[in-house]
Order: structure tokens, then sequence, then C-alpha cells
């Protein structure tokens, strides 16, 4: 659930699900982050993928998270933030 | 596919995959407790004392606006005489209240008082569509007479406006989150 809350740069991350087939399989190291986009440090180069309608597998502490990119939709700084409340409103 | 009833059956009907029984205690399937509550002060006694799955019943608006508010609150429950405003249904969308609508009260209303269930019903299942609230479509069956099978709820409740696709979507996700232990939330998951 932290994974909401954490900073995302040096995280590994894969796109699984995106509307645009190109961008599926996209693997690699969180170089850098901006309120729409994640910068994706991949064997073919540094890739900008869009956050928003896309799905990304996140290894976190060994266990490997799916996470819809409109979850992190946000400035990293408000992100942190926003990632702490949605936590708190988790139910069950 | 779930169903919310109010009685202990002795097994399943009608192909649903479980029951969440509330108001009676069940070993068989998934217990809620239902808390019936006249003003708010009974209602956040009895939020105190509950645990699990829980459900809120009142006839009183502010009541239910007030459960909506409390994080422990999963259900809004149907009654025959049950208010939900305008600003409930936008609060149950921001903090995913699942709100129920049951088709027995129309089975045990007749004459006057079920036309205006279908009135009430209608407005608020436009309402539900405009803040896409979290809603499912049950039988709310009190006993054994009362049960039925889903497509005959959602072909009546389509009647009265309902989109029952995405009332089928919110049960599939209620699904995953009582009985998937990978699902956290809606957009996180664990592989």
């Amino acid at each position: 659930m932290k994974v909401l809350a954490r900073d995302w740069i040096g995280m590994e991350v894969e796109v699984i699900e995106s509307p645009n087939p190109c961008e599926i399989g996209i693997r690699g190291i969180v170089i850098d982050e901006t309120m729409h986009t994640l910068k994706i440090k991949s064997e073919r180069g540094n890739k900008i993928v869009t956050k928003k309608y896309r799905w990304f597998k996140v290894n976190v502490d060994g266990v490997y998270f799916k996470v819809k990119g409109d979850l992190i939709n946000f400035r990293p700084e408000e992100r942190i933030m926003r990632g702490i409340v949605m936590i708190k409103r988790i139910k069950g | 596919m779930i169903d919310l009833i109010r009685f202990n059956p002795e097994k399943i009907y009608f192909n649903y995959s479980n029951y969440i029984v509330f108001g009676e205690e069940t070993d068989k399937f998934v217990n809620g407790c239902m808390i019936i509550a006249r003003d708010v002060n009974e209602l956040r006694r009895k939020l105190k004392e509950s645990d699990g799955i829980i459900g809120v019943a009142s006839e009183s608006i502010k009541v239910n606006r007030e459960a909506v508010m409390r994080k422990k609150v999963d259900f809004l429950l149907d009654l025959k005489r049950r208010r939900i405003d305008y600003s409930t249904v936008k609060l149950s969308a921001e903090k995913d209240v699942i709100i129920e609508i049951s088709l027995s009260k129309f089975i045990e209303s007749k004459g006057v008082e079920r036309a205006r269930l279908f009135d009430e019903t209608k407005t608020l299942f436009k309402i539900i569509k405009k803040f896409d609230a979290p809603f499912i479509l049950t039988s709310g069956a009190n006993n054994f007479y009362h049960l039925r099978p889903y497509r005959q709820i959602s072909d009546f409740f389509k009647m009265l406006g309902a989109d029952v696709k995405r009332a089928l979507y919110w049960m599939e996700r209620l699904g995953r989150r009582l009985f998937d232990d990978r699902y956290i939330m809606n957009g996180l998951e664990i592989i």
C-alpha cells in the first residue's frame, strides 16, 4: 500500500497495459517523474511514459504490485501526501 | 455474484456465488453487521460496538448522511422508507460506500406506496449515474420467498433506468474486495 505514497524514482517499473501498444513491455528504472509522466531508463534508452490510463508493475521490497497510473497521476510531492490520504480511506 | 439478504438460508439458490447475511448469525455465508438507527447518536454508539462488514439501514436522511461519512460503514442498506438525498449519493461516491437497491421492498408494497417507490428509485438511479456512485442490485430477501435470480432483478431495475453493467462491475469489485487476498483497492493489486 505504501507504493502509492512513496517516491518512485529509483524503482523498477514495467508497463503492462497501455492504450499505446508500443509502450507495453517497457521495463526499467524510473529516473524522473513529473505530474503526468514517468521517465524510465530501459534497455533501449530513456522512455517517457504517460501515467494516465496505464497499468504499471512495480517491485517494492520484493513484492510486485499492479498499479493503475490514474492513482499516481499527480506531482511527486503532492502524490506522496495524496497517497497517504488514499491509504487511510481504503476499506477492509 | 453476491446477494445481500436478511435471513440465513439453508443453501445457495439461483447460482449466486455467496450471500452476505445481515441481521442474523450465519456460519455458512458471509456475516454482515446490520445497524438500524433512528438518530445520529444511536448510530455512533452502535458503530463503536460493531466490527466487520457493516451495513446501515435508516429512514432518516441525517443518519444515512452521517453513515456514509464513516470509514467503518460499507453499505447503505435498503429499506421501504429509506431516504437518501443528493449529497449522500455524492458522498458515497467519494467515500466508497455501496448503496444497496433491493427488490424485496417492491414485493412487500402495493398500490400508491409501490408507485412512490418506483418514482423514488428512478430518481435515485439518475443521481447515482451522475456521480458514478457505487451501487448494487440485490434481492434484499427477508425470507425464502423473496429470493430471486439476478437476471430477474437486473431486468426489473433496467426498466427503472439502472445501469446494470455498472452494477455488475461494482458487484465484482465487492467480491474481489471480500474474497480476493491480492486485491487492495481499485487500481492497486498484488501480483
